[in-house]
């Protein structure tokens, strides 16, 4: 009860309120402009706070968190470029809405889900913290490999076509994982003796080169007739259909509660499980998945919205973050001299700013999400042969601005004509992605794995769940798959 | 048109009028032990320098993605090195061919206690015990380490030299995920900061066996120093993570004379000596012959303890 | 023999390119193995490049039975695209300043190379300049080339 009366102390507070707002307007803003990604928006403006006291600095950085998030998934909407990691999963059906002329639907859909999936997520953080961060710290590395394993089952789903492409953008994805020096040995890999690769290849660099160089590319070699985008009186999706998805609503909400909560896994990973979850349970759809399905848009939108309040926890309770954006949080509350141990204890002030900065967020989402739609798609009216142009040349200085290295722009233009040649021949580009992103989780378990075998106390109690999902996964879409086509 | 190009000169010439900043590389990550000390210090130190400080995070390579850039940046004092203590190691790790002798050392910031961690539960009741278990199952016992060159791989090396105890050392990404091992029994033995594990161990998470001391530490005086097992651990000591501001050898003195008067003001300021005695960074605030004669002195016993291995 | 040569469509060209890459990801993985050895840094890249390996093999054979067509839509264009970035980016190697490089790219690709009226080309190339230099080096505060 105290603590509510805090969050409510916080909320109203204008330091709190005008940062919280300022933060998620940026964030949706910059989020939505591709070829910026939103990771590296927040670690830009994190090290522009580092100087201001704790209150704005925190609000204004959950609320960029909040507005990145979404605003992701306005470009992977309206150009099929995701704006940050955890909007990959957005343009695999909001991209084909957008191209039957419903751009601006699915962008409010994406909105309201985006809302709601924050409040479930910050409600998971608010009363569920601790029994959730005892879950995930019973996570042993058998079960992070497991996840992994799981992980990588999504290839399936994301690759959409031949799921033998699809394996071999994986195994590309790991491979280049592979470069550089491994965080558990001491060896230069793969590096072809280049200084700049000593420290691997930069995940969110491939994402900006194949998903937006890629994209911008290869929009520019394909003649499709300009999509005209319907005008609707109204943006919002009507009550009823949120009501009618409301249990998809929440069980992409709690996979993404979860999959954030665990240690090293975040949105981007929140958001393509719950697609892959959406697509394997969702049976009366009405347009397939991949063809401009709602369910393909509300599934990752909350799953990867809810993963907010969810990567928090372990970022707060055990100072390990989730993905790239928790990871440059975290460094950013350490800054303000936010210990992760001692935060819900000793420090019950700070959390309860941060619950209050996210409720804000989240309401200002709504207004600052909800408003700008029309332009935005109005946006896809300037002819391609200016608009290519400028995303490539954001993507350019978006690659460069990540961590002010030319190399990192070469590299995205590499990945750039990769991703193009991949789209062009019909490969799907995702895989590599999933590769890349899960190339660590994967190797450096392994290594644990096989150094602790023989322990029993490398197990956990998750671990059999782990391990039967792993081994039934793939045959109960084998069983729903025939089930379909009979 | 006349308004567009109004705005795009006043961005230009805004953008032209950017004033030039000395650029403070941070060796490892955002929010990790050498950039909670670094940060603070150079926004205390800018004040009594005339231009900014731009920071930015290089982690990778235990450092040496950082240290190799600095390297290759021009000597004249625009580019710092904001390290801890794994460049002296590095050759003899193999890691990278520089190492602080590369360098001129700015200011020496301080240095940290570090201790043998279990889990409360531990059947380990004290070092000793840890140690006898560890000879009569050599290779046996979990020990987390962060891979080659981190601080339980090193103090692992020590211990190994001194009484010939040797661990089944399993590498985690970070000093927080090793200690998370630690906590739900994945492994059985960690090496920690003081600074990272005091919180843990005051709410009775965690114990620590020793301390890599000669003399028992003010915030945990129950805890052994490692000398009470064996003196021959005084051969090593003093010895823990250190921090430490660098530029390239070579460059003009009397720019490395005005970095170090302004960096010292910025350390003697009470607040940042404050912080650094909240993190339990035992402050040092040496620079030029005396900090390099520190570090030799430190290089030389990790040195001592890897050769013996 | 014109036969021959008439199946090697673009999109096998490049299963065989990725078939070339695989090999050799496969020998630098096995030879990384076969110097450290053991469980070590070489054996995960290892496995993973068996797998790149095996699936692009895979891969080239279904590509010979069945022919993805390209989609319809000019190649040229998107070549000189390719060849424009490549331009920029050595121009930023040879430190020519981002304010020279960004407009006089995004006006060669609009107006010359997509072939866009020379006024929308001369705007845009002129205010996402702008827009660039307003949120990068003055919100963000990012030193730009």
């Amino acid at each position: 009860m105290q603590e509510f009366l805090g969050v409510l102390q916080n909320i109203i507070r204008p330091e709190v309120l005008i940062f919280a707002a300022l933060g998620t307007l940026l964030g949706v803003y910059v989020g939505a402009i591709p070829g910026l990604s939103g990771t590296m928006a927040v670690s830009l403006l994190v090290s522009l706070t580092y100087a201001w006291s704790e209150v704005p600095a925190i609000s204004l950085i959950m609320g960029v968190f909040v507005g990145v998030v979404y605003g992701g998934s306005r470009s992977a909407i309206l150009l099929n470029i995701p704006g940050a990691p955890a909007a990959v999963a957005t343009g695999f059906d909001g991209y084909p809405l957008a191209q039957k002329g419903k751009a601006a639907q699915a962008m409010g859909l994406a909105c309201i889900q985006s809302f709601i999936g924050t409040l479930l997520g910050i409600f998971a953080l608010a009363f569920l913290t601790p029994q959730i961060a005892q879950i995930s710290s019973v996570f042993r590395s058998v079960d992070f490999l497991l996840l992994g394993l799981l992980a990588l089952l999504l290839v399936g789903s994301v690759s959409r076509g031949s799921l033998l492409k699809g394996l071999l953008g994986a195994s590309i994805g790991l491979f280049l994982g592979c470069v550089g020096k491994p965080s558990q040995f001491s060896v230069n890999r793969f590096t072809l003796s280049l200084r700049y690769l000593d420290g691997g290849i930069s995940f969110i660099v491939a994402m900006i080169g194949l998903f937006g160089a890629g994209e911008a590319l290869y929009q520019l070699s394909v003649d499709y007739p300009a999509v005209k985008q319907e005008a609707p009186k109204r943006i919002v999706p009507p009550i009823k259909t949120i009501l009618k998805h409301l249990p998809l609503t929440v069980s992409s909400a709690l996979i993404g509660i979860f999959v954030g909560a665990l240690p090293g896994a975040g949105g981007d990973m929140a958001a393509l499980l719950g697609y892959d979850a959406a697509k394997r349970t969702v049976r009366k759809n009405e347009t397939p998945f991949g063809e401009g399905a709602v369910e393909g848009l509300i599934a990752p939108e909350t799953a990867n919205n809810a993963a907010i309040g969810g990567a928090l926890i372990p970022m707060l309770t055990l100072g390990i973050p989730g993905d790239a954006i928790t990871a440059v949080l975290l460094g950013a509350l350490s800054m303000h001299g936010v210990s992760h141990y001692s935060l819900m204890t000793a420090r019950p002030n700070l959390f309860s700013l941060i619950l209050a900065a996210l409720v804000i967020a989240s309401l200002f989402l709504l207004l600052f999400g909800l408003t700008g739609i029309r332009v935005f798609v109005k946006l896809l009216k300037i002819p391609k042969g200016i608009l290519m142009p400028i995303i490539l040349m954001l993507c350019i200085v978006g690659a460069y601005a990540i961590n002010t290295n030319l190399y990192d722009v070469l590299l995205m233009v590499g990945f750039g004509f990769l991703g193009f040649t991949l789209k062009r021949f019909q490969y799907p580009v995702a895989p590599v992605v999933l590769g890349l992103i899960l190339h660590e989780l994967l190797e450096s378990n392994a290594v644990r794995v096989i150094r602790l075998w023989g322990n029993p106390e490398m197990f956990s109690f998750l671990t059999p769940i782990l391990f039967a999902a792993l081994i039934a996964l793939p045959i109960i879409s084998r069983i729903c798959g025939r089930k379909d086509r009979a | 048109m006349k308004r567009l190009l109004a705005l795009l000169l006043t961005v230009f010439l805004l953008t032209g009028c950017a004033n030039t900043a000395v650029n403070g590389i941070i060796q490892w990550g955002e929010g990790g032990g050498t950039d909670k000390l670094m940060r603070p210090l150079c926004s205390y130190t800018e004040a009594h320098l005339d231009g900014s400080i731009s920071l930015r995070n290089m982690p990778g390579g235990t450092g040496t993605v950082a240290t190799q850039y600095v390297f290759d940046k021009p000597a004249d004092g625009n580019t710092l090195l904001l390290g801890a203590e794994n460049p002296a190691m590095y050759d003899a790790l193999g890691l990278s061919d520089l190492t602080y002798a590369d360098f001129d050392c700015v200011l020496l910031i301080g240095s940290e206690t570090v201790g043998v961690t279990v889990a409360a539960d531990s059947p380990y009741a004290d070092f000793a015990s840890l140690i006898d278990a560890a000879k009569a199952n050599p290779g046996k016992i979990r020990l987390a380490t962060t891979a080659k060159g981190g601080l339980p791989w090193t103090v692992a090396r020590f211990i190994e030299s001194v009484t010939g105890a040797t661990f089944n050392e399993i590498p985690y990404d970070s000093d927080a995920t090793a200690a998370n091992a630690v906590l739900n029994g994945e492994c059985e033995v960690t090496v920690m900061k003081l600074q990272a594990g005091l919180d843990a161990a005051k709410d009775g998470k965690l114990r620590y066996l020793c301390m890599l001391t000669d003399t028992p530490v003010e915030a945990l005086p129950d805890v052994m120093p490692i000398t009470a097992y064996d003196s021959a651990f005084n051969a090593f000591l003093p010895w823990g993570p250190f921090y430490g501001v660098f530029v390239k050898k070579g460059t003009d003195p009397s720019v490395r004379e005005k970095l170090t008067e302004a960096f010292r003001k910025g350390f003697e300021d009470p607040a940042y000596q404050k912080l650094l005695a909240d993190l339990c960074v035992d402050p040092l605030g040496l620079s030029g012959d005396d900090a390099d004669a520190w570090i030799d002195a430190w290089r030389k016993s990790s040195l001592s303890a890897l050769n013996a291995e | 023999m014109k036969r021959f040569l008439q199946n090697f469509t673009s999109d096998r060209i490049f299963a065989i390119i990725l078939l070339l890459a695989s090999c050799g990801a496969f020998s630098a993985a096995l030879l990384l193995q076969l110097r450290e050895g053991g469980i070590g840094a070489g054996t995960f890249p290892l496995v993973v490049a068996s797998c790149f390996l095996l699936f692009a093999l895979l891969n080239v054979v279904f590509s010979f039975r069945k022919r993805i067509d390209a989609p319809r839509g000019s190649l040229s264009s998107v070549l000189w695209i390719g060849a424009l970035l490549l331009g920029l980016c050595a121009g930023l190697l040879l430190h020519v300043p981002l304010w020279v490089l960004s407009p006089v790219f995004l006006f060669l690709a609009s107006f010359v190379v997509l072939k866009q009226k020379w006024l929308p080309s001369l705007l845009s190339a002129s205010v996402t300049t702008g827009l660039i230099y307003l949120i990068f080096a003055v919100l963000f505060r990012v030193p730009l080339p």
